[in-house]
């Protein structure tokens, strides 16, 4: 508890408060324009970071979570159009209370219900990560290994509609992450003589070619007039009677958000149907769901930004990011010299404080960012994407070249960026694959360093107990997320002939 | 429409297959070490038979499904994907005159020559945005993150 004051204090400098400030503001932005996900959003401003202090840039990533995570709610009231996939819930009520003409009353209950559901999702992160670490700490390559199988086939299970397009997805970005050097022996592997591949491909170069360039391909594809807003931002604050009224529900699905986020692969979008849902099965008045019940707004709001906090678990207590945003936060965080993982906390302990802290006053950033811009951010949405699609362009071809000053960085997010835009016309998720670079070489380098031990013997399976948990669960997740994925994928097309949102995401994996 | 999702996920489908054969190919070129059992083969060759697994499930369910399934094809003769392959043209000529050019003057040829391949005929927006943008991001770089973006002709007013 003294390292997490500590921590404050550290955190509490003017220089590292502007960065999550900063970071807050870029990410609610990006999460707040329909079609530009939080994902492509975050991979796009990461590389903003890395010229900064260790505390100011991870206070930046940091920022920037959170922020694209509330910022997914403004277009979902206002225009009926979900910035990320997450905020979908939202807009089935959140628009129907702007139509009312209660758009300040549905967006400043949305801006409470984000920042309260953040708060329960950090203060369960604080809690239960430090206790998974010290169970973790006893893993073993073995172990190692399972828990990437367990990951992996989680983030499989979710990857949209086809469960092979996903497992393909997830081979071809394995097989990407054995490119360069061996982890057992450090022999070189598929490199062709191009030593800048040595140490396998750019990380970030990749996802911002695979999230943001093959976005902007996507979106020149379908140039969309930008949405008049008609909807009148009158408040920032909720009524009191109102958030009285919403505290019970914000509660509950703040902490339905954090256990679902905590779950590897079970990203926000889940968490926020199924507080949704459970909201209104405890209505009184559970008709006025889906015709602008302020609760279906808390909800499914306090629910999504609750994952926030439960998808840093895995990340810092296992080193298994939880979605495709915290595996970018993941990558980000070991380019700036921390891994995280149960280690972590033995070696860095005073960093893990440093993320605590961060994202706790992260929280009143978006609070404060939220309430003072609500109004800006309402008009970011009708930035002509004929002007926008060419600077975020730019902006990642920048991000890649500014890693390591090299031009062959470039040409490897413009390659990745068509691969991603193939992938997309295709129906082919892309999460997998980042995923998959992410825990391809844990995989790797654990079984095979198992296999050495044990002379190639693979009794691992029935022999370890943690290890037979986790492959079993690995199997379960597999069968509860497909009937999980179906259910969601029947209520989003049940809302979307409905006419309750406009859905610009067709691959809901891809897009958080 | 059955027939068409079909054929693209037969094509998609047949290039992974050939993909993981190409790799499995190269994997076999991998040295040998002999201080250990496993050598650095054993992975991606796994994960090919993985991917050739999974290619083929995705085509057998593809070939079995009734309803078949929905794509926008690649047709050059589409507005939409030609201005898809130009942006991505003027993105491969941006890379290459970065270094030489300079992020700055390139940056504003690049700027202009999308805006107006996305239908934008607002002269004087575009003109702004285009000289105004690759400006500020040069000096925000430079200044605030210090990081110096390639400077080419301009070397000389820059520095």
């Amino acid at each position: 508890m003294e390292g997490l004051f500590q921590s404050f204090a550290a955190v509490t400098q003017p220089g590292v408060i502007l960065s999550i400030f900063i970071g807050v503001a870029g990410g609610t932005v990006l999460g707040a324009l329909p079609g530009l996900t939080a994902t492509m959003g975050v991979a796009l401003l990461v590389p903003f970071t890395f010229g900064m202090e260790l505390i100011n840039s991870m206070g930046m990533l940091l920022g920037i979570f959170l922020g694209a995570m509330y910022g997914g709610s403004i277009p979902a009231i206002l225009i009926r159009t979900p910035g990320t996939p997450a905020a979908a819930a939202t807009a089935m009520d959140g628009y129907p209370m702007g139509q009312r003409g209660e758009a300040g009353r549905a967006l400043s209950m949305s801006l409470i219900s984000s920042v309260s559901g953040s708060f329960i999702g950090v203060a369960v992160m604080i809690f239960l990560s430090p206790q998974i670490s010290k169970f973790a700490l006893k893993f073993s390559s073995a172990e190692f290994f399972s828990l990437a199988v367990f990951g992996l086939s989680i983030i499989i299970a979710i990857s949209g509609n086809s469960i092979s397009k996903g497992l393909m997805a997830a081979f071809f970005g394995l097989l990407l992450s054995t490119i360069g050097s061996d982890p057992i022996n450090g022999l070189p592997r598929f490199i062709f003589g191009r030593m800048e591949l040595y140490e396998g491909p750019p990380f970030i170069p990749t996802l911002i070619g695979l999230f943001a360039v093959s976005e902007v391909l996507a979106g020149a594809e379908k140039i969309i007039s930008a949405k008049k807003i008609n909807a009148k931002v009158d408040r920032i604050l909720p009524a009191r009677k109102d958030f009285i009224k919403c505290f019970p529900t914000i509660v509950k699905s703040g902490l339905i958000g954090c256990f679902i986020g905590a779950i590897p692969g079970a990203g926000g979008d889940i968490a926020a149907f199924v507080a949704y849902g459970e909201a209104k099965r405890s209505s009184k008045t559970p008709e006025d769901f889906g015709h602008g019940a302020i609760e279906g707004v808390a909800a499914p709001e306090a629910a999504n930004n609750g994952c926030a906090g439960g998808a840093m678990i895995p990340l810092l207590s296992l080193g298994v990011p939880g979605d495709a945003v915290t595996a970018i936060l993941l990558g980000a965080l070991t380019m700036q010299g921390l891994q995280p993982g149960p280690l972590m906390y033995l070696e860095h302990l005073p960093d893990v404080h440093n993320i605590f802290a961060a994202m706790i006053i992260g929280c009143f950033c978006v609070f404060i960012v939220g309430a003072l811009g609500m109004k800006v951010f309402a008009r970011v949405i009708s930035i002509d994407k004929k002007l926008l699609l060419p600077c975020i362009m730019i902006l990642s071809l920048v991000g890649s070249y500014s890693m390591r000053n090299n031009i062959v960085d470039v040409y490897i997010t413009i390659i990745f960026g068509i691969i991603g835009y193939l992938f997309q016309k295709y129906h082919y998720p892309l999460s997998p694959i980042l995923l998959a670079l992410i825990l391809g070489p844990m995989a790797e380098r654990n079984l095979r360093r198992y296999l050495v031990i044990s002379s190639g013997n693979f009794d691992f399976f029935y022999t370890r107990p943690i290890c037979t948990v986790l492959l079993l669960a690995a199997v379960a997740s597999l069968i509860i997320s497909v009937l999980n994925q179906r259910k969601i994928a029947r209520n989003l097309a049940k809302a979307e002939a409905e006419g309750r949102y406009n859905n610009e995401f067709e691959n809901d994996d891809d897009t958080q | 429409m059955k027939q068409k999702g079909l054929r693209a996920n037969l094509i998609t489908g047949t290039a992974a297959i050939i993909f993981g054969i190409w790799v499995w190919f190269q994997a076999d070129k991998f040295p040998e070490d002999p201080t250990i059992t496993l050598n650095s083969d054993f992975f991606p060759k796994m994960l090919v038979l993985g991917l050739i697994g999974a290619s083929l499930s995705m085509m057998f369910i593809a070939y079995k499904n009734e309803k078949g399934e929905a794509f926008d094809s690649i047709s050059l003769r589409k507005p939409a994907m030609q201005r898809v392959v130009l942006i991505l043209a003027a993105t491969m000529i941006f890379a290459f005159i970065m270094k030489p050019l300079s992020f700055i003057l390139g940056g504003m040829l690049y700027l202009f020559a999308v805006t107006y391949v996305l239908g934008n005929r607002k002269w004087k927006q575009m003109l702004l945005v285009s000289i105004i943008a690759p400006i500020v991001v040069f000096y925000v770089f430079k200044n605030v993150l210090g990081i110096t973006l390639p400077m080419g002709i301009l070397k000389f007013i820059l520095r």
